[in-house]
C-alpha cells in the first residue's frame, strides 16, 4: 500500500534463511557428535551410592596407615616394596578408567590412592568415569561396541567370563610375567583363579570378598548358649537359631503361642542370591548347581534337592530365618539388620565388617565364625579385579594402576583405612580393623578361602540370565509356595537346555 | 489474463511451484534429519540388528530368521507377553474409566474445583522413579501403610509386591495413581460438548443418566479412544515400575517384556535377538492400535462427515 513501509526482508525469505540456519547448526552438531570423544575426568565425589545397597560397603573410621597388632593366624612379614614399572617408556600418558568408586569408597580410599599412583608414576595422569555399579557393564560394553572403551576396568568375578569370552580384555600374562616383583603366589588362588580363562589371567584381582557368619555374642550370652565353634554343624546353626529366634512376647518357635507374623529377633538369616547361596548348598552335602564341564544342571539331584528343602524349611516350617518380606522390613530405611539386632546370626560377605564399625552401631559384642567345615565344603569368593581392555590405548598405563593395586601400598592402604579387604595372603592382617574385632576375622575369612577357596567354574557367558531364573525360580521356594523337589524340576526344565548350548551362543 | 502468452503464464507457474515445493523441504529437512537419523534410520538398523547373532562385543552373525524361531520357542517371551497382556488390558480400561469419571466430576461447577484439579493431576507430574519408592514403602509386606490400614480393618497382611500373585495388580494400583493425567483431556473434551444440547434434552425430559448415556459419552469418544489407544501403547511398553520395584520378579511375576528385552541386550548381551523381540513388540502394539482404529469407526462418533 501506498504511504507503508516495505519490509528490508520478505517472510518467505525469512523463514527460508532461518530453515538453512538450522540445517547448518543441525549438520555441525552432527559433525561434533561425530569426532573422537576425549577421555572424560571423573567427578570425585559424585553422590551414587558406592555399590547395590544390600551390598554397600562403607569405610571404617579412618586409621593411620600402621599395621594392626597380628593375630594367631598372621601371615608372612611384609615384602619389599615393589617399583612400579613406567607406562610407555616414560611418555606422559592419560589412563581413563571407567570405575563405580563414588561417595566414601572415593573420599576415604580410592581418591588418596589414585594420589598415591601417580606420585608412583608422574608420567600418568589418571582419570577415571564413575559409572554406577549396576551399569558398570552397560556401560562398558556399549563404549567397547562404539569403538571408544576405557584403558581398563573393575569387574566382577562373576561377569568377568562374559567379557573374556568375547575378546574385550587383554591376556596379562606377559605382563605378570615380566615383573619379578609380583609373587602371584601370594595371592589367594580362587581369587586369581577366577579371572582366568583357559589357562590365562585377565585380570588382577585387587580385593577379598569371601563370607563367614556374624553372631552376636549378647543374644548368645542372654539365651544361655555357647558361642559357635568353628568345628560345627548345620544342625548346630538350626539348633542355636531356635534358640535366638523371639518373637515380640519373647516365645520361640515351637513353644504354645509363638506368633511367626510378629517375630522380633531371627535367629540366623543368609542370602539367598544364587552365588551367596551356594557355599551353603555344596557345603551341606555336596549339592551342585551345575555339572563340571558345564553341560547341565544339578539342582534335580537328591542332594541338591535336600539341600534346597533344608534352607527353605528354615524360614518356613522352623521359622528361624526371616521371609522374604520380613528381610525387607528389617532393611526398611538402609538399616542393617543384623548391626541392629534384627537378627542373631547372619552368614554374608566380609564388607559388613567395616559397616560394624561405624559410629553409633547398636550391636558392639559380635563376633565371625566359618560356615561348617564339611567334607564339601566351599567357599566361592567373589571381589573385583582391575582390568586391561584389549586394544586400549594407553595398556601399559592401565597394568600399571592395576599393579599398583596389587602392590603392597594400595593393599596396606586399602585394608587399614577399610576400603576393601587385601587379596594377598601378606597383607591380610592389614585388613583386621584396629579394635581387632572380629576376632575370628583370619579363620573365618582367610583361611577358609585358603582350604576351600574356588572360582566358579559355571560363571561363563550365559550365567547371567541363568542367575535370574535360577533367583526367580527360588522366590517361590523361599516364600513357602512351592516345595524344593518342584523347584528344582523347574529349574531343570528352563535351565538345560541353553545350559547345553551355551556354547554354541559364543562367538565363532 | 488478456494479452499474456499461454505458455508464458505456464512456465511462471512452474518456476513458482517449484520454488515454493523446494522452500517447503527446506524448511522441512531439519525436522526430516532428525526422524531419518534419530528415529526411522536406527530402525531399520535394528530390523537389520534382528536377523543377526550381535553380542556387542564381536561382529554381528547373520542367523536370518533364527532369532524369531527362537522367541517363538523360547517361553520366557511368553511369560513377558503374557504379563504385558494381563497389565495393559487390565490397567487401561481402569485408567479410562477412572480418568472419565474424574473428569466428570471435575467438570462440575463446584466451589474450589481448580483446587481438587490441581490436586488430582499432581501426581501424574511426579517423576515415576520418585513415585516408586514411594510407593515400594507403602506396600512394604511387614510395616508398609498399606497392610497397616489393612490390619485397622482387622484383613491380614498381605505380601503385594513380593506376592507372584499380587505383584502386578499392585503396580497397577500403582500406576492408577497417576490417572489425573488424562483429566485434563477429558475435561477440555466436555467443554467441547455443546450445552444446547442439554438443554433440548432437558426439555425433552431426559435425565442425567440419559444425558451421559446419549450426550456425554458419545460426544466424547473421540478423547475416551485417545485416551485408550495412547494408554494401550503406553501399557505394552510399562518398565519403569518393574526395573525399580520389583526387577521382574517374584516368580518372573512382574517380568514385562519391555524388561526382559532390556536384561536381554544389556545383561545378556544379545542385541540381535533384543533387536528381534523389539520388532515382535512393534508388531503386536500396531496390530492392536489398528484393530482399534477399526472398531473405532463403529463405536466413535465424530462430528465431522466423514469421508
Amino acid at each position: 500500500m501506498a504511504g507503508l513501509a516495505t519490509s528490508l526482508v520478505s517472510r518467505r525469505s525469512l523463514m527460508r534463511g532461518g530453515a538453512l540456519g538450522l540445517i547448518g547448526l543441525g549438520a555441525a552438531q552432527l559433525l561434533a557428535a561425530c569426532a573422537p570423544a576425549a577421555p572424560t575426568t571423573a567427578p570425585t565425589k559424585p553422590a551414587e551410592p558406592a555399590k547395590p545397597a544390600a551390598e554397600a560397603q562403607p569405610t571404617k573410621p579412618a586409621a593411620a596407615p600402621e599395621p594392626t597388632k597380628p593375630a594367631a593366624a598372621a601371615a608372612e612379614p611384609t615384602k619389599p616394596q615393589p617399583v612400579a614399572k613406567p607406562a610407555v617408556g616414560g611418555q606422559q600418558v592419560t589412563l581413563n578408567f571407567q570405575h563405580f568408586f563414588t561417595g566414601v569408597l572415593w573420599t576415604d580410599g580410592f581418591e588418596k590412592l589414585v594420589q598415591m599412583f601417580e606420585q608412583e608414576n608422574p608420567n600418568i595422569k589418571w582419570t577415571g568415569v564413575a559409572v554406577p555399579y549396576a551399569e558398570m557393564m552397560p556401560k562398558l560394553i556399549t563404549l567397547a561396541a562404539g569403538g571408544q572403551p576405557p584403558d581398563g576396568t573393575s569387574l566382577d568375578n562373576e561377569r568377568i567370563q562374559s567379557v573374556i569370552l568375547r575378546g574385550l580384555l587383554k591376556e596379562l600374562d606377559p605382563y605378570i610375567q615380566a615383573d619379578k616383583t609380583l609373587d602371584v603366589n601370594d595371592i589367594y588362588k580362587a581369587r586369581f583363579d577366577s579371572y582366568a580363562a583357559k589357562g590365562k589371567a585377565y585380570a588382577l584381582p585387587i580385593d577379598m570378598g569371601s563370607g563367614a557368619i556374624y553372631y552376636n555374642r549378647d543374644m548368645f550370652d542372654k539365651a544361655g548358649l555357647k558361642y559357635p565353634d568353628p568345628k560345627w554343624t548345620y544342625q548346630d546353626i538350626l539348633d542355636a537359631a531356635a534358640k535366638l529366634t523371639l518373637d515380640k512376647a519373647g516365645k520361640r518357635p515351637g513353644e504354645p503361642g509363638f506368633d511367626r507374623g510378629n517375630v522380633q529377633q531371627w535367629g540366623f538369616q543368609f542370602r539367598p542370591q544364587p552365588y551367596r547361596y551356594y557355599n551353603l548348598h555344596r557345603g551341606f552335602n555336596g549339592a551342585e548347581f551345575f555339572d563340571k564341564e558345564i553341560t547341565k544342571t544339578r539342582f534335580a539331584e537328591p542332594e541338591s534337592i535336600n539341600a534346597l528343602q533344608w534352607f527353605a524349611d528354615l524360614r518356613n516350617k522352623h521359622v528361624v530365618s526371616p521371609s522374604p518380606a520380613a528381610d525387607q522390613a528389617m532393611r526398611a530405611g538402609g538399616v542393617q539388620p543384623f548391626s541392629s539386632g534384627g537378627w542373631a546370626m547372619e552368614h554374608t560377605w566380609i564388607g559388613l565388617i567395616a559397616y560394624m564399625h561405624q559410629p553409633g552401631i547398636k550391636v558392639q559384642n559380635w563376633d565371625v565364625v566359618n560356615l561348617p567345615e564339611t567334607p564339601t565344603a566351599a567357599q566361592e569368593v567373589g571381589g573385583q579385579g582391575f582390568v586391561v581392555i584389549n586394544n586400549a590405548k594407553n595398556a601399559d598405563a592401565a597394568w600399571a594402576w592395576t599393579r599398583f593395586m596389587a602392590g603392597d601400598a594400595a593393599q596396606q592402604y586399602m585394608g587399614t583405612n577399610g576400603v576393601w579387604f587385601p587379596v594377598r595372603k601378606s597383607m591380610a592382617k592389614y585388613g583386621l580393623p584396629k579394635s581387632g574385632q572380629p576376632e575370628g576375622f583370619f579363620k573365618a575369612f582367610y583361611e577358609q578361602v585358603d582350604k576351600y577357596g574356588l572360582a566358579c567354574w559355571w560363571f561363563v557367558p550365559g550365567w547371567e540370565q541363568w542367575a535370574t531364573i535360577i533367583q526367580n525360580e527360588l522366590d517361590p521356594l523361599w516364600l513357602g509356595a512351592r516345595d524344593a523337589k518342584a523347584t528344582a524340576t523347574a529349574i531343570q526344565e528352563k535351565l538345560d537346555p541353553m545350559v547345553a548350548n551355551w556354547r554354541k551362543n559364543l562367538p565363532q | 489474463m488478456a494479452g499474456l502468452p499461454a505458455t508464458g503464464g505456464r512456465r511462471r507457474r512452474s518456476a513458482l511451484a517449484r520454488e515454493e515445493m523446494r522452500d517447503g523441504y527446506l524448511m522441512m529437512l531439519p525436522w526430516l534429519t532428525g526422524f531419518v537419523g534419530l528415529l526411522a534410520g536406527p530402525m531399520l538398523y535394528s530390523l537389520y540388528m534382528s536377523f543377526t547373532d550381535w553380542q556387542m562385543l564381536v561382529p554381528a552373525r547373520w542367523v536370518g530368521v533364527g532369532n524369531y524361531a527362537e522367541m517363538a520357542r523360547d517361553e520366557m517371551i511368553a511369560i513377558a507377553l503374557g504379563n504385558t497382556a494381563y497389565y495393559t488390558f487390565v490397567s487401561v480400561p481402569l485408567y479410562a474409566g477412572l480418568g472419565l469419571a474424574l473428569g466428570l466430576v471435575m467438570a462440575l461447577p463446584l466451589k474450589g474445583i481448580r483446587l481438587y484439579r490441581t490436586a488430582y493431576f499432581l501426581p501424574s507430574i511426579t517423576p515415576v522413579v520418585a513415585t516408586t519408592l514411594l510407593w515400594m514403602l507403602i506396600f512394604q509386606a511387614d510395616f508398609g501403610l498399606a497392610n497397616w490400614l489393612l490390619s485397622l480393618l482387622g484383613l491380614p497382611k498381605q505380601l503385594f509386591l513380593l506376592s507372584p500373585a499380587q505383584s502386578k495388580p499392585t503396580l497397577i494400583f500403582m500406576h492408577l495413581w497417576g490417572v489425573g493425567a488424562s483429566m485434563p483431556i477429558f475435561l477440555a473434551g466436555l467443554k467441547g460438548i455443546p450445552k444446547e444440547l442439554y438443554e433440548a434434552a432437558t426439555i425433552d425430559g431426559a435425565g442425567r443418566w440419559s444425558g451421559l448415556r446419549h450426550i456425554t459419552l458419545p460426544l466424547l469418544s473421540p478423547v475416551l479412544f485417545f485416551v485408550v489407544l495412547t494408554g494401550f501403547i503406553g501399557g505394552f511398553q510399562v518398565f519403569t515400575a518393574a526395573y525399580i520395584a520389583t526387577a521382574g520378579g517374584p516368580a518372573n511375576s512382574t517380568r514385562f517384556f519391555v524388561l526382559h528385552l532390556y536384561d536381554t541386550a544389556f545383561s545378556y548381551f544379545r542385541m540381535g535377538y533384543a533387536s528381534a523381540m523389539a520388532w515382535l513388540l512393534f508388531s503386536v502394539v500396531l496390530a492392536f492400535t489398528l484393530l482399534q482404529f477399526l472398531v473405532a469407526r463403529r463405536l466413535v462418533y465424530y462430528e465431522e462427515a466423514r469421508d
